[in-house]
Formats: C-alpha cells, structure tokens, sequence
C-alpha cells in the first residue's frame, strides 16, 4: 500500500516512528496475526476461520469485543488494563469504534513496540498504540480506539504451538526483508 | 482454364457444329474446322465457368452457415462491467487497510454492486467470481447474498485460495442459460 494512502487512514502515523514489517499478502488480516497465523483469515464469522467451539456473530451485524476476548481466552490470553510492557508477558490490544471490533495488534515479544497487519496489506512496526487510532465514526473508516488490552505470560507462548508459529513467521520475514532492502518507507 | 477434349465432344454446343465440321465443300458462309471448334470449346468453357462458380457459391454458403460466430457483446454489458470495475476499485482503495467483513460490506461501493446484483444477478455473479479470481478482491458475501448459495466447506474457511477456488467452481457448474 502507498504511503500517502497509508497516511489518509492512519493519519498519526504522520508524526510518529514506524516501520512496513512484511510483504503484501491478503492470505491473512490482523486477527490472524495477532494469533501467529499467516495461513488463514480470522474472524467470528461463517466465511472466516475461527477458534473451534466458540460461537459465531451473525453475517450482517458488527462484531462485539466479547467474541475475541473469548476467542484469544483459549490460547491463553486474559484481559488486562495497562497497555504498557510488562516482562514476562505478551500483549494484544484489540481495537474498536461506535461500530464494533475493526482491528488487532499484537505486542513484540520485549516489548518495543506494537505489530498491526493493516488489512490485506502490508504489517507495521509502530512504536505506541495511538499510531493507529482513529476516528470512532464507523463512516470514516479507521480503526478507533483500543477497547482491551490482554496478555498472556512467555511460558503460555513457549507451550503453545503459538510461539513456533510466531518464530516460523518472523523468520520468513526477516529473510523477505534481506532480500528486498531498504524496507523503511516513510 | 484447361478443357479435356473428350468432355468438349459430347457437350450440346460442341455436337451442334459436328455436321459442319464432317462437310468438305466449303459453303457460302463456310467457317473454318479450327473456327467451329473453338467456338464449341468457348460455349462449353462458358457452362464449366458458371457451374463452377455455382458450386462455389453454394460450399462458401455451407462453410458460413455452419461455422460459430461470436455474438458481438451488448454495450449495455459493456457499461455494466466498466461501472462494477469502477466501483470495485474505489471499495479496495477505501477498505483494503479494514478486517472486519461487515465494515467493508457496509461501504456505499459495496452496497452499490449490490444493488447491480440485484438488478442484473447473472452478469454481476460472473463478474465477481471473475474479479476474485483476476484480483483476488474478496467478494465471499456478495456472492452468498445474490446466489443464495455458499460452495465453501467448513473446513475451507478462512482460506482465501480455496475459498476463491470453491466459488470458481461453483461458477463453472452454474447452468448458463
């Protein structure tokens, strides 16, 4: 995605440190990766993959937090009120506005900043959670505000197929971005 | 043109100068053997000549009355395609950086293919398998909505490639009339 769009749905991204992380690839969005998955698309929906045994929202209406609080619950998430970094933990914020969820980052795992995979396109780097935050009007078509914060302790992330998954995926990125150098765009 | 002698004899233009050419006493008016056979061989020349481009005629009517010629496309489909392009285009500008399938449903673009699909189903069905396929726009909704049908199995879900696959061939099983 250009930057100059990147910057009209994300204007704060204009003043603040970030960095594209990975290639274009529509094969999976934020919840996904959020979850450490690059193979598939998530969300609580028929069309789309989602944890098994959890109840699905129904097609024409928005999505409320309570189904991926549930969702990220079964790979060991538990809600939590401080977005900053806590040692020994890994964060995910999940992102609302008046309409419902619009969105996923996922903390890196020592804490220096946040991974948001912007849709189809590419995922970012960005220093703080306000980078991406926008408009709470569903009409404007932003990401709204964070409305929870989860987190999980590294030993649930080790026990898991989740930490292969995440170190799978960070490998095939860090050899996609020694290939296609320089990677930082704005 | 080359005409065998043996066809030019027993041709009704070529016998009726045959009496001529058995006379040796030269009458008044006398033409010539080599005169009358020539003129016998150019009447018979001139029947080959128009039987031959009957025959002709009437292959090359054969050959085109049994050949499958395209129908030339409507503009009407024409403008229906270049709107949905359009369209399409300026939804994927707008909700490309979304995840949530029911914000980027709710868009006036997408609404607007809707209202196209409901009007004109069959051309804009085809249309979207189409476009999913060319450009992987992700079209799952739409197409559920107006085909009343979903062709992706549960275990598929989520994966765009089989996804896109699935409603591919659907589309091909479609009966097309």
């Amino acid at each position: 995605m250009a930057a100059p769009l990147l910057l009209r749905d994300f204007p704060h991204l204009a003043n603040a440190r970030w960095r594209i992380r990975s290639p274009w690839d529509d094969s999976y969005r934020c919840v996904a990766w959020a979850a450490c998955y690059t193979d598939r698309e998530m969300w609580p929906h028929q069309d789309y993959w989602w944890f098994p045994g959890l109840p699905l929202a129904p097609v024409d209406t928005e999505t409320p937090v309570e189904y991926f609080v549930m969702g990220f619950s079964t790979i060991g998430y538990r809600p939590c009120t401080s977005r900053k970094f806590e040692f020994g933990y890994q964060k995910v914020a999940i992102f609302a506005n008046d309409a419902g969820v619009t969105h996923m980052a996922r903390q890196r795992l020592f804490g220096s900043g946040w991974l948001s995979k912007l849709g189809v396109n590419e995922d970012i780097y960005h220093r703080e959670l306000d980078d991406v935050e926008g408009d709470m009007s569903p009409l404007k078509w932003q990401y709204g505000r964070v409305a929870q914060v989860m987190k999980r302790s590294w030993w649930t992330l080790i026990v898991t197929p989740c930490g292969f998954r995440c170190v799978q995926a960070a490998l095939k990125m860090w050899v996609y971005r020694l290939q296609h150098d320089p990677w930082d765009t704005p | 043109m080359a005409i065998s002698e043996t066809i030019c004899e027993n041709h009704p233009s070529f016998k009726k100068w045959l009496p001529e050419l058995a006379n040796t006493s030269r009458p008044a008016g006398y033409v010539g053997q080599k005169e009358l056979r020539r003129r016998a061989q150019r009447g018979y020349a001139r029947y080959v000549f128009r039987r031959r481009q009957q025959v002709l005629r009437w292959s090359l009517a054969q050959q085109l009355a049994s050949q499958q010629v395209p129908a030339p496309v409507p503009a009407a489909t024409l403008q229906l395609k270049q709107r949905f392009l359009d369209l399409a285009q300026q939804w994927e500008d707008e909700t490309s950086h979304l995840s949530s399938p029911s914000q980027r449903m709710t868009h006036p673009s997408y609404q607007a293919v809707l209202g196209m699909g409901r009007e004109y189903p069959k051309e804009i069905i085809g249309l979207l398998v189409q476009d999913m396929k060319e450009n992987r726009r992700q079209w799952f909704g739409a197409l559920s909505y107006l085909a009343q049908a979903n062709p992706i199995k549960p275990e598929d879900a989520g994966r765009i490639d089989r996804m896109i696959d699935a409603w591919v061939r659907w589309e091909r099983a479609r009966p097309q009339s």
